[in-house]
């Protein structure tokens, strides 16, 4: 399968014509990464968002860092995320750090990078594309919100 | 359709997983989760489908870890 028809399956892309599509795969290049790499790290700065065209990747954020304290601090993960989800689209919407560091658990898991600017870029200069993509992070970060809410209530996950 | 699944381990906070998937999963059925192997015990749908995307949530239960 080719990294669009790859990219078409993610929600991101949802509603877009092929064309336009394509001119979004055209900003962007794929990236591979094996068990344990880490893709980005949470405090980092950010210009850059990711879709996971396949294999699995780990979210987690760090709890009870203290500056002045030795020690690594405590790793909790939030969430794996599969084929045709993404991440880093908070840094795209907010240009803020990021939030969380993600790593992946899968060897030979593709990753396709999108850069900010010029992502931004296109959104400006096509406005329907520029609203379909935001209306479909905004569902990806509701379902996202959803996910996590029924893993805090069935997983037994901290409140 | 896309089916994207929320699948969450019942009693593993930490091992909950978003996927798509070309065929809905289905009770009974074995799901890798990393490096976790699960079981699905409930599919239900999440929120109403949207184009060509249906939202599912799953719960499962882990039953070893891959191979």
């Amino acid at each position: 399968m080719s990294v669009t028809e790859y990219l078409q399956q993610s929600e991101l892309f949802s509603g877009l014509t092929p064309g336009r599509v394509g001119q979004i795969v055209a900003l962007g290049h794929e990236v591979v990464y094996d068990a344990g790499d880490a893709i980005i790290r949470e405090g980092d700065p950010s210009d850059e968002m990711y879709v996971v065209c396949s294999g699995m990747v780990e979210v987690t954020v760090s709890r009870g860092a203290i500056p002045d304290v030795p020690g690594p601090p405590q790793l909790t993960s939030i969430a794996r995320l599969g084929q045709g989800q993404m991440f880093g689209e908070m840094a795209l919407v907010d240009r803020g750090a990021r939030s969380a560091t993600v790593r992946c658990v899968q060897d030979d898991t593709r990753v396709y990078v999108i850069p900010r600017q010029s992502f931004w870029d296109l959104c400006d200069s096509d406005h329907t594309t520029g609203y379909i993509v935001m209306r479909n992070i905004a569902a990806d970060l509701s379902f996202k919100l959803r996910h996590r809410n029924l893993q805090m209530r069935l997983g037994g996950g901290e409140r | 359709m896309i089916y994207k699944v929320s699948y969450v381990v019942l009693g593993k906070p930490h091992l909950g997983a978003i996927v798509n998937l070309d065929t809905p999963p289905r009770v009974g059925d074995r799901v890798q989760l990393g490096d976790e192997v699960c079981e699905v015990r409930e599919v239900i749908d999440l929120i109403p489908p949207r184009e060509d995307f249906a939202y599912l949530h799953v719960t499962c239960r882990p039953v070893g870890e891959a191979t």
